[in-house]
This record gives structure tokens, C-alpha cells and sequence, in this order.
């Protein structure tokens, strides 16, 4: 419990320690005026006993009592199916898994379909698991927002997908991980790097990927001149191929990095282009698990690590006793360097080449 | 068999109590002893009850220690005292007062402890952490010049207030850059500016390169001809320069870090000239600061106080909470050495309304 909450309640009431935490625990040792004005204060402090502290010390007491079985839930957007087919998905849940079991606890996982009786059945559910922790995973675009007992509950989001009240975010550091990719483009001698992106993907993710391509790109003065090329996929994939040979045609990049689909390197292909000859290729995210389109380099999109962090935050809550909506809510941002040898990126410039850089 | 304390003791042969050291990286365990222990409580999986850590957390973070458990370490002027370094940098005393405020609420004793930046003796801080049995670092902003952090990293809980370079792969907290940026475009364009452009010396500086990346991702955004060209300064430029650039490119409002070009627009308005609104990141912060001490305007000089413009307030004292809370959770957790994957925290900034330049709503 925070020292400085509690110095405050023993402040204020003029309560011993001992005093405080009985009355807070609602003992009869205490007379009712005093629990009545320590339990005000502390109320209002933001002072709160945490529960698993409670289980524990029953179980101290008396061994027969059980402690919840699983206090943690994983809460899944997709449905069973889908993270039967979608690896990211999967390697997500199993690594929060894998990281519950590290630290001793047992992790559930609901699936979107099994929630057929709504957010009401599903808080009621969480109620009788004596659930303490969620982590709600990725969402598919335009699900319902999510509703839980927030007060009751230690709450950590994986990315941006879900719709609900602000509460501590993982998601992965794309600023470091485009800054290592940039600089194995450096290794292998190249200069003038681009980024080619796709409008919707773009807009959905927030413009991220090319705001850490801009902001890295700065340490690369021979690529200022390339303007990045954002194509709207519609119909229309003749018009985005135009003016996609148009754009490298006239800027010429040595290297493309592109985080959406691979359909850049059919069109060189079909121009004759040859990629890594006239131009590499670095895709920013490759589907671990899946046989890489086109060989192509890069890095993976991140899965595992996101949920292993999500894990670590919610455990730290729950020791803290941490629940309800945080004042500000944190955003982790997690960095595994993972890049991904392909057929598209030229070899490593040897020593004696790459000395002067 | 279940694996428990009494289990890895006997095929370890030592006490249980030393077992329970191991597991709490208490700091008086022989290194061969440790290593012996953990790889038993590894191979018997021995795993704790997450409700017993909650109970140790309750047990002993509800008073704050008599002895220190942690150190904020942090880059100091040369032959300077604890006083002088923070009266220098203003922006590391915030960040010491929040890893102090909540270092306390915690339940952790914290000590400060600068390192000049001639000789930094990491001998000898080694040989206090252990004599003290500090077991968790809050590393703060150190001299760009330290190559590296020669300390006994692998018994130690680390994490790394702001961006101190000198150490990678460790838990990290800083500003939130990005979502800054976006921010404040956003509430420059519903201000009714539409040739926002900026300024920064991005020499190496992580910072300044992601608030520039998501400034030239937002500017995209508008009608090309609004699109001003950004002004790079290798080190420091001059006022010719910007004086150039703004008659060049006619920016209507200009975002950047560099607190000294707020004396170069009053000099420009004193030369009858019209400058551009300004916006200045990091108003408070380390980028501003060494723009300050470099050169850039030494300082915001005449009618213009720092108070009285428009930007960004750097979040130290959080920065500092949150850097601390990376710590403990660690030893929380009896993890210590550089972490599986490092996790950077991102705090969000504070706008102060000046009147440098206009904001509107988001």
C-alpha cells in the first residue's frame, strides 16, 4: 500500500498503523466511530487495501481458504477461429501465457464469440472468477466498445485497436526499430532510401510507420529529395502502379521501405526492374511463421512481445493493488531487434568498403 | 514434487534463508552461491505465488526504508556538488523530485548520487552500492562523453530517466515525442495557421529527430504550396540563417527546441521586420537548455520571458515517477541485469498557453 497514502490517513485520523489497516479491513476490534472516520479518509486520500493481500493473509490464517484460481484474463477481439488462423494473434496470447506462468499466475482467455450474452454476461463472469487483471488484446476494426468493471478491475490494452476508457497501452517501439532497420540499410551501402505507404493501413495505424521512416530518414542527407509516395488502394490498382513507377522513376531510391503490402515488388518485376540489382526492397511487416512474400528483408510485425509486456504491467498493478482507470494512462513501448534476412536487400558492404561510413 | 524453498535448499546445499536471498537479489550472496541457486530454482521451476508477492509488496513497501534501495545517478559540472548539479539543470532536478516523491510512496529509500563528468569512478560507485546493498538504479541524464555504464549491471534493477545514451537495452521512461507533435499541429492548424514550419539542430539527437519525423508526417498532410521546407541546423546555425529562411520560406508559426530563437524573432520585429508566431518544444527541457548553453541566444532576453511563451513543459517529475516505478517493478519481480525487452515508457507533455502563438481546440 503507498507509504505516503497511508502516513497521510495516520496523519490525519490520528489512528495507529495497526489501527488504520484493521479498520480498514472492517474489524470488530475497532469501534465503529473510528472505522467510520478512517474509512472516510482513507476514501477520500485514495488509500485502498489490496484484495490479493486479503486472499493471502486468509490463507496465512486459515488453510483451508483457496485462493482464485485465476486471477487474470485475457481478453481476445477476435474469435476462436480466427486465432486459430492468424499466428500474430496466437503468438500474442501464448507468450502472455508463458509470462503469467513465470510469475505464478494462471491466465484465461475469452474469445469474442463465446460473448454471445454481451458485456453484461461478461462482467458477471468476471465477478464469479474472482478476475483481478484483463489485458485486452487486439481488436478488429469497428468492434463494439468495451465495457468491464473498471473499479474493481486492473486494466492494460495491447495497441490501439479496442475503443475503450484510457488505460496503461503496450505497443511496440517503431521508432527504435525503424532507427536498427535504417541502419542495416546503412551497412549494406545504401543512401536513398524511400517509404511507400498505403493511405487506409496508414490512417489506421496513425501515420506511425512513416513518421519514424521521416524522422530517421534525417540522418540520411541524400534522401531528403525523395518525397514519400502514400497510394489510395481502391479499385484502381493500374492508376496506384502508374503513378508508383512514375514516382521511383523520377526519384530513383536505392532501397524501398513499405509497410503495407507487397505489391511494389510485382510491378518492378513486371517493368524489369531487378530487385536487389536497381533496387532493394525492406518490408516493415513480415507475418512470422508465414513463408516471407518474395523473400522479402525486414522485420516481423511484433506478437509475442507485446503480450509479455502486457503481462509484467498487469502484474506490477496487481502487487500495487492498483485498480480502476489510472489518472494518466502509460503507453510501454517494447523493442525486440528482429530483423529478418531476405532476397530483396544487397549483402553487407565488406570492411574495406564500408570503412569510410 | 511441488518445488519450494526447503526442496532447492537441499539440492543446493545451503539454508533456506539463503535461498530466499537468492530469490530477493539480496546483494551479500556469493556470486558462485547465486548462480548455483538460480540454476536449481530454474531446473525445479520454483515459482513464487503471485499472492505472496502482493502480501511482500503490502509487507514492506507500506513504511518507507531506513536504508537506501535505490540510487538516482545522474551527470554533474565538473568538480560540482549535488546542489550545483541540480541547480544547473533545472530539468534533472524536476526528475529527481518525482523519483524521490515516488520512490518514497513506494516504500524505497533513495539516494542521489552525481557523477562529474571528468572522471566518473565507476569503481568506486560500484564498491558503495554494494557496501549499501543498493540494488536498483534510476539512471538520469549523464555527460554525453561516457561511453558506456561500468557497473555491475547484472545485479542490478536498471532503468534510464529520459534519454541517458550511454546505456542501451534497459527500461527506458521519456516524453512522449509523437503524440506530442501531433498535438500540437493539430491545435496550430484550428488556431488558423496554415504554414507552420521547423526548426532544429537534429545532430544526433533521438529527441529532436522524432519530433521532426512526426512534424514532416503531419505537414504532408496540407496543400503543397503550404508546405514549408524544415530549417536543419548542423550544431547550432546562426540568426542569418533563420533570418533567411523565414523571408525564403514565409513560415506563419514556427515549432521548435531551440529557446534561443525567441531573442532572434524579437530582434527581427525590433528590425521591422514581421517574425513568425513561435511555438517552443521542451520549453523547460535538456534540448533547450543545450541550445542555451551552446549559443543559439543564450537566452530569451528582453520582453520575452520563458513564462510568457507558447510550448511545450518538459515532464520531468513524471519522467522521473515513471523511471522509478521501472525500477520497483523489477524488484518486484526479483529481475535484475539488462531486461529480455526493454519497454519505454512515454510520458505526455504539458501545453502552457503563452502568448508566443496562437493554440485552438483539438
Amino acid at each position: 500500500m503507498p507509504a505516503d497514502l497511508l502516513q497521510n490517513v495516520i496523519d490525519e485520523t490520528g489512528c495507529s498503523r495497526a489501527t488504520v489497516y484493521r479498520a480498514l479491513q472492517g474489524s470488530a476490534l475497532v469501534s465503529e466511530a473510528t472505522r467510520e472516520k478512517v474509512q472516510a479518509v482513507a476514501k477520500r486520500v485514495g488509500l485502498r487495501l489490496n484484495p490479493m493481500v486479503g486472499e493471502w493473509m486468509a490463507r496465512v490464517r486459515n488453510s483451508a481458504a483457496e485462493l482464485s484460481r485465476q486471477p487474470l484474463l485475457y481478453l481476445a477481439g477476435h474469435n476462436r477461429a480466427e486465432y486459430a488462423k492468424n499466428f500474430l494473434l496466437e503468438a500474442s496470447w501464448r507468450a502472455a501465457r508463458q509470462r503469467a506462468r513465470e510469475l505464478g499466475f494462471s491466465i484465461g482467455i475469452s474469445y469474442a464469440d463465446q460473448r454471445s450474452g454481451g458485456w453484461q454476461c461478461m462482467m458477471s463472469h468476471i465477478r464469479e472468477r474472482g478476475i483481478r487483471g484483463v489485458v485486452i488484446a487486439r481488436f478488429p476494426p469497428g468492434s463494439s466498445p468495451v465495457e468491464l468493471p473498471w473499479d474493481e478491475l486492473s486494466v492494460v490494452a495491447i495497441g490501439f485497436t479496442a475503443s475503450h476508457p484510457p488505460v496503461h497501452t503496450v505497443a511496440s517501439h517503431g521508432f527504435e526499430t525503424m532507427r536498427h532497420s535504417m541502419e542495416e540499410l546503412r551497412r549494406r551501402g545504401y543512401r536513398r532510401p524511400a517509404y511507400v505507404g498505403s493511405l487506409v493501413t496508414e490512417t489506421i495505424g496513425g501515420s506511425r510507420h512513416a513518421a519514424d521512416f521521416l524522422a530517421c530518414r534525417e540522418s540520411f542527407p541524400e534522401a531528403l529529395q525523395v518525397p514519400m509516395l502514400r497510394l489510395l488502394f481502391g479499385d484502381d490498382l493500374a492508376l496506384c502502379k502508374a503513378r508508383f513507377l512514375r514516382w521511383y522513376r523520377k526519384y530513383r531510391p536505392d532501397v524501398i521501405v513499405s509497410g503495407g503490402i507487397t505489391e511494389y515488388l510485382v510491378w518492378l518485376k513486371e517493368e524489369g526492374i531487378r530487385v536487389p540489382q536497381d533496387v532493394g526492397y525492406f518490408h516493415l511487416g513480415l507475418r512470422k511463421g508465414f513463408p516471407a512474400i518474395h523473400h522479402a528483408a525486414g522485420v516481423p510485425q511484433p506478437g509475442s512481445e507485446l503480450g509479455r509486456s502486457a503481462v509484467d504491467a498487469l502484474a506490477v498493478m496487481l502487487y500495487h493493488g492498483e485498480t480502476g482507470l489510472p489518472a494518466s494512462a502509460d503507453i510501454f513501448q517494447t523493442f525486440s531487434n528482429s530483423f529478418v534476412e531476405g532476397r530483396t536487400l544487397r549483402k553487407p558492404m565488406t570492411q574495406k568498403k564500408g570503412a569510410k561510413s | 514434487m511441488k518445488a519450494s524453498l526447503v526442496s532447492v535448499a537441499q539440492e543446493a546445499g545451503v539454508s533456506i534463508m539463503t535461498v530466499s536471498r537468492v530469490i530477493h537479489n539480496h546483494p551479500k550472496v556469493s556470486k558462485e552461491t547465486r548462480s548455483r541457486v538460480l540454476a536449481i530454482l530454474k531446473k525445479q521451476d520454483y515459482r513464487r505465488s503471485p499472492f505472496h508477492a502482493a502480501w511482500h509488496v503490502s509487507r514492506h513497501g507500506d513504511r518507507v526504508a531506513t536504508q537506501p534501495s535505490i540510487v538516482f545517478l545522474c551527470g554533474a559540472p565538473k568538480g560540482g556538488s549535488e546542489q550545483n548539479a541540480l541547480k544547473a539543470q533545472p530539468w534533472m532536478a524536476a526528475i529527481w523530485q518525482g523519483v524521490r516523491e515516488r520512490a518514497a510512496a513506494l516504500g524505497l529509500m533513495v539516494d542521489f548520487y552525481h557523477v562529474p563528468s571528468g572522471n566518473p569512478g565507476w569503481r568506486r560507485i560500484t564498491t558503495i552500492l554494494e557496501a549499501r546493498g543498493v540494488n536498483g538504479v534510476v539512471v538520469g541524464p549523464l555527460p554525453e562523453q561516457f561511453a558506456s555504464i561500468e557497473l555491475p549491471i547484472d545485479h542490478l534493477a536498471l532503468a534510464a530517466a529520459d534519454c541517458g545514451q550511454a546505456l542501451g537495452g534497459i527500461h527506458r521512461a521519456t516524453q512522449n515525442h509523437y503524440d506530442g507533435m501531433r498535438r500540437i499541429f493539430a491545435r496550430l492548424l484550428a488556431a488558423g495557421y496554415e504554414r507552420p514550419g521547423m526548426v532544429a539542430s537534429i545532430d544526433a539527437d533521438a529527441r529532436a529527430c522524432q519530433w521532426m519525423g512526426a512534424f514532416l508526417e503531419r505537414q504532408s498532410w496540407l496543400p503543397v504550396k503550404n508546405q514549408v521546407p524544415p530549417l536543419r541546423f548542423v550544431a547550432d546555425g546562426t540568426e542569418r540563417e533563420f533570418r533567411q529562411w523565414c523571408e525564403a520560406s514565409r513560415p506563419d508559426v514556427v515549432v521548435t527546441a531551440m529557446g534561443g530563437i525567441a531573442r532572434w524573432c524579437e530582434n527581427m520585429r525590433r528590425g521591422r521586420s514581421k517574425p513568425p508566431d513561435l511555438f517552443l518544444l521542451d520549453l523547460d527541457g535538456p534540448l533547450s537548455f543545450a541550445a542555451k548553453r551552446n549559443g543559439v541566444g543564450s537566452r530569451v532576453s528582453g520582453s520575452t520571458r520563458y513564462s510568457e511563451l507558447t510550448g511545450l513543459r518538459y515532464p520531468g517529475v513524471h519522467i522521473g515517477t515513471a523511471a522509478v516505478e521501472l525500477v520497483a517493478a523489477q524488484l518486484r519481480h526479483y529481475e535484475h541485469g539488462l531486461p529480455k525487452l526493454p519497454k519505454t515508457l512515454r510520458i505526455d507533455s504539458i501545453f502552457q498557453v503563452g502568448k508566443s502563438c496562437r493554440l485552438g481546440v483539438e
